[in-house]
C-alpha cells in the first residue's frame, strides 16, 4: 500500500482532533547526537485553508477501530478503507518531514485496534524507534487510550512532552449515549494517573536534576461541543472543573461536524456551531489568562453566551459599579477586567505609570484598544471617565465578528428578542445597524 | 548612575557609514565628541543626493568598543538589546532614531525605557517587535531542502533575521550541515560541526532531486488533507500567514 495513501487517509480522520499546540516543553539531552528541540512558545509552520495552524505532524497509528462511538469517521460499523502505517514507516516519515522544518514534531492518536493494549504498544514502538534509534528531542504528543493497562500509559509518559484523553462530550449521559465503549472512568482514571505523575515528576525533578522527564508538557483535552443538549454553562463549569482538579494545560473545544448520519445525532445537514465555538475559547482565555471564576461569566439562571458580546464585555456591562477605574491605581487584575485591555496592554501600563502619567493617546502606544476602553476608564486627559449612557457604551462593545459567522450561526441562539428583525436585513452592514437600533428601543442588553 | 548633560546642537549635516553595528557606534562617538546632531546618517545603500554637507565615518574598533560599554552602562542590557535589535529592523531612518535613543538615555538614564509612550522610545520597541516577531515567523516558515547532504532554505524576510535564527537552528539541527539564503539582503546563514557563519551571497541556483520532490509531494497532501471543508477562512489564514511568505512555502507556493 502505498505511503501517500496511507497518509492521507489517517491525516484525515486525525484532522478533527483540535490540540495544536507543541509549547511549553522543557530541552531533552541526548549527549550531543540526535536531532531536534524544543521551542518555549511553540512554532505554527503553517497555516491550512480553514486558518488552523500546523505545528505537528497529526495522524492516526492506524484507523481500524473494534469501538463504535457514534459520532466517529471510524466507528467499526461505518464502511471506510481501514489502513496502518508501521512503526518504522511513521518514525522514518516523521523524521523526514521534522529535518526540512515542515513541523514542530508527531501527534500520535490511534482507533482502537483489537484492544487497548495492543494499540498502546504499536504506538509506543513508533515513539521508541524516534527517541532511541533517532535520538529524536522533538515534540512528541502521544494521545492516551481509554482503558489502556496503566504501566503502558505510564510507558507512554516516558516518551512524549504532552498526552492528552479526550473527555469527547460534555456530560456522562451524553457520553454513555454516543460513545458507550468509552465509560467515564475509563477517561478520568488515565486522566487522573498522568495528572498524578506529572506532579510527582515535578518534584523529583527539584530533588534529582537527572530524573527522566514525564509529560513535561502536561496534559490537555477535548470536547465535542452541538452534538448533544448541554449549555455553556455546563462546559465552562466542566472545564473549570478539570482544570482544577487535574492541572490540565488546556481544553480544546471542537464545533461538532456531522460525518455521519445516525438517529442519536444531530442532522448531517447541522452547520458546525463556530461562533459557540468561538465564544467557549474567549471564555476559556477568561478563566485561564484573566482571573476570571466560571460562575462570573455563565451561571444557572443565564447559562447562554451573549451573541453579540464577547464574554469580557458582557461581565462589563452586567457590572457598571466596578467603573470607571482610574488607569493609575487599578491592580493587575482589575486592568484585566476592562474591555480593551489584555494581559500584554496591562503589563505595560503597570510598567509605563511608574514614569509618568497617562492619557488616553498613550493607553493608545500602549497597544490599549481605547475604541472599548474609553467607556471604563479615568485617564489624566479623562478625569471623571466616561459620561454618556449604557446604551451608547453596549453599542461600543458589540461583536461585529457575530455577523462575519453568517446569520445561521447567529439564529442558534434564540435569547435575543428583536432577532428575526435583525436576521431580516440584507447585509451585514444593516444587521449591525439593525441590531443598534434594537439596543435602543429596549433600552437594556439582551435577557 | 551618572547622567551626562550633553549639549549637542542639531548640524545640518549627513554622516555616511559603512552599514555595520560597530560603524554606528561610530556615528554615535563622532556625535557625542564633535557635540553635533546630523540631519540624516546613511550609508552607500540609503544615500540620497543632498546639498548639505557630507561627513563619512572611519570605523574604529576601539571607538566602537568605548560606545557600546557606555550604551550598557547607562541604558542597561534591556537598552543594548534594543539598539541591537533595532539596528536589524527595517525601520526607516533607523540610525538616527537609535541615536535619538542612546542621547535620550544618556541624559535621562536608563529609566526612559520604561517610558513606554515616548516619541523617541515608543517606535523603537515597534519596530523591534517587528523584527523579533519575523525571526519567530521564520522559525516556522524556513522550509529546507535536501542537496547532496546539505539543507538548503530560502527566505524573503523584510527584517534581517538571520542571525536571530542562528541559535534555535543551530541548536536543532546540530549535526546536519545547512544553510539559510536570505535572498532580499544577500546573505547567507550557514552551519556545520557548531560553527555558524554569515556569507554575503548574490544569488544561489538549486536542482531539486526526484527523491525531494517526493517528500515535497507527501507534505503538499498532508497540508490539502489537513483542512476541514465546513470550516474555510482563507482570510484567517493570510491574516497568520501572509501573502509574501508563500513563494518560499512548499505547500501553498503554486497558489501564490
Amino acid at each position: 500500500m502505498d505511503l501517500m495513501e496511507k497518509l492521507k487517509v489517517l491525516a484525515d480522520s486525525a484532522k478533527y482532533d483540535v490540540a495544536c499546540t507543541s509549547s511549553g516543553s522543557k530541552p531533552k539531552n541526548t549527549g550531543g547526537k540526535g536531532i531536534g528541540s524544543v521551542a518555549a512558545a511553540g512554532i505554527c509552520h503553517s497555516f491550512t485553508a480553514d486558518g488552523r495552524c500546523v505545528s505537528l505532524l497529526k495522524v492516526l497509528q492506524t484507523n481500524v477501530c473494534v469501538y463504535d462511538c457514534k459520532y466517529c469517521i471510524n466507528r467499526c460499523t461505518n464502511d471506510i478503507k481501514r489502513v496502518a502505517f508501521t512503526p518504522r514507516e511513521l518514525a522514518d516519515v516523521t523524521i523526514a518531514f521534522y529535518r526540512r522544518n515542515y513541523i514542530e514534531g508527531l501527534f500520535l492518536s490511534s482507533g482502537v485496534n483489537k484492544s487497548p493494549d495492543y494499540t498502546l504498544e504499536k504506538m509506543i514502538q513508533t515513539l521508541e524507534i524516534l527517541r532511541y534509534e533517532y535520538g529524536f528531542k522533538g515534540y512528541i504528543h502521544g494521545k492516551a487510550i481509554p482503558g489502556g493497562d496503566p504501566a503502558l500509559i505510564e510507558k507512554m509518559g516516558y516518551l512524549c512532552d504532552r498526552m492528552s484523553i479526550n473527555i469527547e462530550l460534555p456530560s456522562e449521559e451524553s457520553l454513555n449515549t454516543l460513545a458507550p465503549n468509552k465509560p467515564k472512568r475509563n477517561i478520568l482514571q488515565p486522566m487522573g494517573q498522568i495528572a498524578k505523575g506529572v506532579a510527582e515528576n515535578m518534584k523529583a525533578l527539584s530533588l534529582y536534576r537527572h530524573t527522566p522527564s514525564f509529560v513535561p508538557a502536561g496534559q490537555s483535552t477535548q470536547m465535542i461541543i452541538g452534538a448533544t443538549p448541554e449549555t455553556d454553562y455546563q462546559m465552562i463549569r466542566l472545564a473549570g472543573g478539570l482544570y482544577k482538579k487535574y492541572g490540565l494545560k488546556r481544553v480544546f473545544y471542537s464545533a461538532y461536524i456531522p460525518a455521519i448520519e445516525d438517529t442519536l445525532l444531530p442532522s448531517i445537514d447541522t452547520k458546525p456551531p463556530l461562533l459557540r465555538e468561538h465564544r467557549l475559547y474567549q471564555a476559556d482565555w477568561l478563566m485561564r489568562m484573566y482571573q476570571f471564576e466560571p460562575e462570573e461569566i455563565l451561571s444557572e439562571e443565564n447559562p447562554h453566551f451573549n451573541p453579540f458580546l464577547d464574554p469580557k464585555a458582557n461581565w462589563a456591562i452586567n457590572h457598571m459599579e466596578a467603573f470607571p477605574m482610574d488607569i493609575h491605581k487599578a491592580t493587575l487584575g482589575q486592568l484585566l477586567r476592562i474591555p480593551g485591555i489584555g494581559p500584554t496592554s496591562a503589563r505595560r501600563i503597570v510598567v509605563a505609570r511608574r514614569e509618568s502619567s497617562l492619557t488616553m493617546e498613550s493607553l493608545k502606544k500602549l497597544g490599549v484598544v481605547t475604541k472599548r476602553a474609553r467607556y471604563f476608564v479615568i485617564t489624566a486627559d479623562q478625569p471623571v471617565g466616561f459620561r454618556g449612557s449604557k446604551n451608547q457604551t453596549t453599542r461600543a462593545l458589540i461583536d461585529p465578528k457575530a455577523f462575519t459567522f453568517g446569520s445561521e450561526q447567529l439564529s442558534m441562539f434564540s435569547t435575543f428578542k428583536g432577532m428575526d428583525y435583525i436576521l431580516g436585513e440584507s447585509s451585514q452592514q444593516k444587521q449591525l445597524l439593525a441590531l443598534q437600533e434594537a439596543l435602543t428601543w429596549q433600552n437594556t442588553p439582551f435577557h | 548612575m551618572a547622567k551626562y548633560t550633553l549639549s549637542l546642537e542639531n548640524k545640518d549635516c549627513i554622516y555616511l557609514y559603512d552599514g555595520t553595528l560597530a560603524g554606528f557606534y561610530n556615528c554615535v562617538y563622532e556625535a557625542v565628541y564633535e557635540k553635533e546632531i546630523p540631519l540624516y546618517i546613511w550609508t552607500d545603500h540609503t544615500k540620497q543626493q543632498s546639498f548639505f554637507f557630507t561627513k563619512s565615518i572611519s570605523t574604529h574598533m576601539e571607538k566602537a568598543q568605548k560606545v557600546r560599554e557606555s550604551v550598557k552602562t547607562q541604558l542597561g542590557s534591556q537598552g543594548q538589546y534594543l539598539v541591537k535589535t533595532v539596528f536589524f529592523s527595517c525601520l526607516e531612518d533607523k540610525e538616527k532614531k537609535m541615536l535619538d535613543l542612546i542621547l535620550l538615555g544618556y541624559e535621562k538614564g536608563r529609566n526612559i525605557l520604561e517610558a513606554l509612550d515616548h516619541p523617541v522610545v515608543n517606535p523603537l520597541y515597534k519596530a523591534q517587535r517587528h523584527l523579533l516577531g519575523e525571526v519567530h515567523l521564520f522559525e516556522g516558515f524556513v522550509r529546507f531542502e535536501e542537496v547532496d547532504g546539505l539543507l538548503y532554505s530560502k527566505i524573503a524576510p523584510k527584517n534581517e533575521v538571520l542571525p536571530f535564527l542562528s541559535r534555535h537552528f543551530a541548536d536543532r539541527f546540530a549535526n546536519e550541515k545547512w544553510m539559510i539564503f536570505d535572498e532580499v539582503h544577500k546573505v547567507a546563514l550557514c552551519y556545520e560541526k557548531g560553527k555558524t557563519q554569515l556569507i554575503p551571497v548574490n544569488h544561489i541556483e538549486v536542482i531539486t532531486s526526484q527523491e525531494e520532490l517526493d517528500w515535497q509531494s507527501l507534505w503538499k497532501t498532508f497540508y490539502k488533507t489537513l483542512s476541514i471543508k465546513e470550516r474555510e477562512n482563507k482570510k484567517g489564514r493570510m491574516n497568520h500567514m501572509p501573502k509574501r511568505y508563500w513563494s518560499n512555502l512548499v505547500e501553498v507556493a503554486d497558489e501564490g
